[in-house]
């Protein structure tokens, strides 16, 4: 007798564990839906670009870049934080969302894991071609050298680089971690060389109950380890900003404020990438309106604490009496870069109130409009934040704009395309929704309870042999 | 199937624990300087020149030939005239000596392969060194013991930082600057250092101290 | 004093650390990684991995006897297979 599927309250449909998994490994194992092929391929072109921009850097140097006295930051260090914000909705959905035990992330996790692991990487790429000679990037760790010097650890750009790859590390094993038991299924579904790629990534997971045990308290360890690191990562690319003292910089708000920015620009990209995919790969069944509407409400609280911070950010200036943080606060309202500024304004602030009332916020037509425009909106904070501040610094005779070349342009379409295609693998070899769900997110904390669904219905491996 | 699974495991844990011993080896710092190999090789010269024998023997004085060392960045290497000051009565025809002879008949410059040549991005000069109390053998070693002059350490960062944190046991005073035998006293170091008025490690250690 | 600027980097090279740790010893605990397992032979392992109960009894265990664990299962009303290793 077929029994209902224990997430039966978070799915639609009537689903049997059995039939859930047919439907979730499809993507990996039936030939992939026209879009796919349109975005790989464009992913792929763009990538090559990409390639071919980092060459050109590499090979002529910085000056091909629009970085310039004083914008010395420019499109580099504007993508390297909106990347890494993006990052952040993937870590906040494996880590925080468990431990708060809010069990509809299990639809949600693993494309945004993956999503977080394409755009830590793509951000990571940032800093180091930045640096101009990216083959001696290792010298900001700190090993003992025959130059006898260290890394200057006081500095948050030193900071940034152990926070990038512990991130970067978690993330990835977060994601690894939950693709074990599928990679398992998957093996023992597959032929040939996807069998043996499915062979050597799991590890020679069994399913044995004593071994998902073990697991699911090494899950939420692992959550729990990541969630301060979530908040720590990006509050360390604000404090890149908040130790400077250029006008627009100097700010003890910033942590906060990069947090949550991060938060909602992540669930704004996961917003993006999940609707088309639920569409394309039929999963309104798993990812459902529900799901978009508890991630909208998420988008909603986080951008309000974006908000927030820009009307703040005009108080303070106003209210510190500083000069040229006052100056700077007019330069991005009425300087020639006033229409990104109030375009910003017009998205995180006006357009994100629409998510309050439930007609908007549960039209997937519109949640999908404004994810885009999430997205273009956080790019613009980081512009203003980056290149209008530092246009616009103390001495007016260093005012100077800022202009990118193709190169920049490239540089960061390249990334937009090596994000796209390397999810669209990911994809195509990995299920973009767990199939095995709630066994990692109801564990009961400091309890020996276990979630219903995880009791009795494994193999039971009873004893530890070394086989 | 054990003997497969025994291998898979000998091989997944062996590789996690290289990866944590290379971690230890690059970290803990017993490696640095391990690739460096730019100590002990004797540098050939056209000139079967001995400095054992000319410093180390007949005891002559660096400044005799290295003659700007006191006042310039460069100690310079003697000009023929030099060479011939002595060996016009000394050795006259000594096989050895045909290219000195041939460089004073021509008026040819002789050339002398470098031994020491520090990075153009350093800013080196001996005359403070010099005038601080630093012996010349502290960086070019017993060169009075050196038939063939080699470089005797590595000269690295680490290897100037290590003088410039600390520079008290390494001072003698200017009369012993250039007495190959010395041996530095920290006691009379430190002296020195307020005698000299050796400027305070955060200002030699300042980053356009060598690097200008 | 600048002590407090040396916290980020000591916090996520802590946690750095102990995440990759933990991942490591919930390998070293679970025996893995392993390149085969004789439950993987089980003829309808793939559906005991997705949502069929399944109970592995090793022949390696010093109380084993083949003839009473037979007759116990089927007893309960359990199919019983015997897999071999390969």
């Amino acid at each position: 007798m077929p029994e209902r599927h224990p997430d039966h309250d978070l799915i639609q449909g009537e689903w049997t564990e059995r039939s859930l998994v047919e439907k979730l490994l499809e993507p990996v194992e039936k030939p992939p839906p026209r879009p796919w092929k349109v975005v790989a391929a464009v992913g792929f072109v763009l990538t090559l670009a990409w390639l071919y921009a980092i060459f050109v850097t590499f090979t002529k140097g910085l000056g091909t870049w629009g970085i310039n006295q004083p914008v010395l930051w420019g499109f580099d260090i504007v993508h390297f934080v909106w990347w890494i914000g993006i990052g952040h909705a993937g870590t906040l959905i494996s880590a925080i969302l468990v431990l708060m035990r809010q069990n509809w992330r299990d639809s949600l996790n693993r494309i945004t894991e993956a999503m977080t692991l394409f755009a830590v990487l793509c951000a990571a790429t940032y800093p180091l071609i930045h640096m101009g000679r990216a083959q001696h990037f290792y010298w900001i760790l700190p090993y003992p050298t025959h130059m006898a010097l260290w890394p200057q650890y006081k500095s948050p750009l030193s900071w940034d680089v152990l926070a990038i790859f512990t991130y970067l590390t978690i993330s990835t094993l977060f994601l690894y971690l939950g693709l074990i038991p599928d990679l398992a299924l998957l093996r023992e579904r597959s032929q040939g060389w996807r069998k043996k790629l499915y062979g050597w990534l799991s590890l020679g997971w069994t399913g044995s109950a004593l071994h998902w045990r073990r697991y699911r308290a090494a899950y939420v360890l692992l959550a729990g380890l990541a969630t301060p690191v979530v908040i720590s990562v990006h509050s360390v690319v604000s404090m890149d900003f908040a130790y400077g003292v250029v006008p627009g910089w100097h700010l003890t708000l910033f942590p906060p404020f990069f947090a949550a920015g991060a938060i909602y620009s992540g669930f704004a990209m996961a917003l993006t990438l999940l609707i088309p995919l639920r569409k394309w790969y039929r999963l309104e069944g798993v990812i459902t309106e529900r799901h978009l509407d508890w991630m909208g409400k998420v988008t909603l609280a986080s951008g309000l604490g974006v908000a927030y911070t820009y009307l703040l950010e005009i108080f303070i200036a106003w209210y510190s009496a500083e000069p040229a943080e006052w100056a700077q606060q007019l330069w991005r309202m009425t300087g020639p870069y006033a229409p990104y500024y109030w375009a910003m304004m017009l998205i995180n602030v006006v357009l994100l109130q629409t998510l309050w009332f439930p007609r908007f916020r549960r039209n997937v037509a519109w949640l999908f409009v404004f994810s885009i425009l999430a997205n273009v909106g956080m790019w613009l904070e980081r512009f203003v934040i980056v290149v209008i501040s530092l246009s616009h610094d103390f001495l007016p005779g260093n005012f100077h704009l800022y202009s990118p070349t193709w190169v920049d342009w490239t540089l960061f379409l390249g990334t937009l395309g090596f994000f796209l295609f390397g999810l669209a693998v990911l994809i195509r070899l990995f299920p973009p929704s767990p199939w095995r769900r709630c066994c990692t997110s109801t564990t009961s904390l400091g309890s020996t309870r276990e979630a219903p669904c995880c009791t009795g219905t494994w193999p039971t491996l009873t004893r530890r042999r070394s086989f | 199937m054990r003997r497969r699974n025994r291998w898979l495991k000998t091989l997944f844990w062996g590789s996690v624990l290289g990866v944590f011993l290379a971690l230890v080896l690059v970290f803990s710092g017993v490696a640095v300087g391990a690739l460096e190999q730019r100590e002990g090789r004797p540098v050939p010269q056209p000139v079967p020149f001995s400095h054992a024998f000319h410093a180390g023997g007949l005891g002559l004085s660096c400044r005799y030939c290295h003659s700007a060392v006191e006042y310039a960045p460069y100690a310079g290497l003697p000009p023929t005239e030099t060479c011939m000051t002595c060996h016009l009565y000394v050795k006259p025809d000594s096989p050895n000596l045909a290219l000195v002879r041939e460089s004073w008949e021509k008026g040819e410059l002789l050339r002398w392969n470098r031994v020491v040549n520090l990075p153009d991005f350093v800013y080196f000069h001996h005359a403070p060194h010099v005038a601080k109390g630093v012996g010349c053998a502290e960086c070019h070693g017993r060169v009075d013991q050196m038939p063939v002059v080699y470089q005797p350490k590595a000269f690295t960062m680490k290897f100037c930082l290590d003088c410039h944190r600390n520079p008290a046991p390494r001072l003698r005073p200017r009369e012993q600057v250039f007495n190959m035998a010395y041996v530095p006293d920290p006691e009379l170091g430190r002296e020195l250092l307020q005698l000299y008025h050796v400027r305070p490690p955060e200002e030699l250690t300042s980053c356009n101290t060598c690097h200008r | 004093m600048g002590w407090p600027a040396f916290i980020p980097v000591t916090f996520e090279i802590t946690i750095l650390t102990i995440t990759v740790g933990i991942f490591l010893y919930l390998l070293y605990l679970n025996g893995l990684p392993l390149a085969a397992h004789p439950a993987v032979l089980a003829p309808r392992y793939r559906e005991a991995l997705v949502d069929r109960p399944a109970l592995f009894v090793y022949a390696t265990d010093p109380r084993f006897d083949p003839e009473a664990t037979r007759d116990l299962l089927r007893a309960l009303g359990a199919e019983v297979e015997e897999v071999r290793r390969a």
